[in-house]
């Protein structure tokens, strides 16, 4: 009886200070397991082209390029939209350089209008084009450093897509909306992260530990509550038969 | 009413009780866990890329001939020697299903990475002092690294940590490190998921099914410690 006093105490006590937190954990968890993650991740967002170089198009050659760009590395031939293209990184400034495979003429950094047909040829949903911005310092949460400068297209979808395509390489780089953002919300209210969305906080390690023990008083009242009742109920039953 | 929210909570807690501990304790161990050692990169030296010698490769329209449904030819080194990497199905991301050719840049033919070339590959990003024991390709979903649907190499070494190097077979690409400390921590957030398939996923039907559960208990929990709350306040009053 005294355990089975002091695990139901335990368990009201902690819970009555910690138990909100378990409401948090749960809705954010419920969020996160529900929504699928590959579309929170925007994957149909976007339409996955699979476009093929023209051999005949490409008329300028590695040897060409090397003697503009002697420092070049991560020599890429692909497309831009339907253009071959090279793009390569330059080993003493670390910059990424976009040039035709046609006749090596400079296409990076980008204008508004190509972004704008890229984000456009890539997107795969309902909406329209309502903003395009030219993000080159200070990004947003959502956009890495290392992606800079990069286009950022918004689209008037329900969603509030956006799409973020590189400058320098015309690549999609990243893709967000509303429901990723939410994600990632609700990610940090289960870290308990109110800072920098790192898992290894203090305030999350003892919610937790005092939650460990709060759960444990709650098996320990279930085995009181449930297990012993229902022996007690098993040795009473077989007494009634010896005695018949 | 309370009688009832009551008894509720207390069926479902033993329902989805263990549960409740699995995640707290799994929770709690990636909350305490040293990042850069369940990283798995302990000996993880990264190579850098190097000005290739273009003279002595053979042309890029000439592979082009050879794969015509090449989606990009990335020129890339593998052990400091050139090779061009032909995309043939271009995923949406690397670890989603690609198809990728080796050619050697140099002569023009078509590389496969057999398991002494992936071997030498692991070495080659590995800084520590342990040998080689194993090699094995893994088709798919590696349990390092479930999100991984291409095939790779294993190549296991005999240090203090088990190291684990993964090589992607079709391109050569380093897909990472792995030990001890990150096999650990992965069975944990295994546990957490509750991704017995270890397919690197929550979002299956047992995970739905038992946050469900939870959040009805820590809701009706709630119900219950205002309750309490206010008993006991009402109780210091007098």
């Amino acid at each position: 009886m005294k355990y089975h006093k002091l695990s139901r105490q335990l368990h009201q006590w902690l819970m009555a200070l910690i138990g909100l937190q378990f409401v948090i954990w749960s809705i954010t968890g419920v969020y996160m397991v529900v929504m699928d993650i590959d579309y929170i991740h925007g994957d149909s967002l976007i339409e996955n082209h699979q476009i093929t170089i023209d051999a005949t198009k490409v008329n300028y050659t590695l040897p060409a390029l090397i003697n503009a760009y002697p420092d070049a590395i991560e020599i890429e031939l692909g497309n831009l939209l339907e253009q071959a293209v090279y793009r390569f990184k330059r080993k003493n400034s670390g910059n990424r350089v976009m040039v035709s495979a046609i006749d090596g003429s400079l296409l990076s950094p980008l204008t508004q209008d190509t972004a704008q047909e890229i984000a456009e040829f890539y997107y795969a949903g309902g909406g329209t084009i309502s903003a395009i911005n030219l993000i080159a310092q200070t990004p947003p949460f959502e956009l890495s450093a290392r992606h800079l400068p990069s286009w950022q297209i918004i689209f008037d979808d329900n969603e509030s897509s956006v799409l973020y395509v590189s400058a320098l390489t015309g690549n999609i780089v990243t893709k967000r909306h509303q429901y990723w953002r939410m994600f990632d919300w609700m990610f940090r209210f289960h870290v308990m992260d109110y800072q920098d969305s790192e898992i290894d906080n203090q305030l999350l390690f003892w919610i937790a530990l005092f939650g460990l023990i709060a759960a444990f008083s709650g098996a320990a009242l279930a085995y009181f509550r449930v297990y012993k009742p229902y022996q007690h109920k098993r040795k009473v039953s077989a007494n009634n038969r010896v005695s018949i | 009413m309370m009688s009832v929210i009551r008894k509720i909570h207390k069926w479902l807690a033993i329902i989805v009780g263990l549960q409740l501990i699995i995640w707290l304790s799994s929770g709690l161990y990636l909350n305490i866990a040293d990042a850069t050692k369940a990283s798995g990169r302990q000996y993880l030296v990264k190579t850098k890329p190097t000005v290739v010698d273009i003279a002595s490769t053979v042309s890029v329209k000439s592979v082009l001939t050879q794969y015509p449904n090449a989606q990009s030819i990335k020129l890339i080194t593998l052990l400091d020697k050139p090779f061009f990497l032909v995309t043939l199905e271009k995923g949406l991301y690397a670890h989603f299903p690609n198809r990728y050719q080796l050619v050697n840049a140099v002569q023009g033919n078509r590389i496969e990475i057999d398991s002494t070339f992936a071997a030498e590959l692991a070495q080659a990003s590995y800084s520590g002092g342990g040998d080689i024991s194993d090699v094995r390709i893994i088709e798919t979903r590696p349990s390092a690294f479930p999100k991984q649907q291409n095939a790779s190499w294993q190549i296991s070494f005999t240090d203090e940590v088990s190291t684990q190097v993964y090589i992607e077979a079709d391109s050569g690409r380093l897909i990472g490190h792995s030990n001890d400390h990150k096999a650990l921590a992965g069975l944990m957030l295994m546990l957490h998921f509750m991704d017995y398939g270890r397919i690197g996923s929550f979002n299956s039907w047992q995970m739905i099914f038992f946050a469900l559960i939870a959040l009805w208990l820590s809701i009706s929990g709630m119900i219950m410690a205002v309750t309490f709350t206010k008993r006991n306040v009402q109780r210091l009053k007098i």
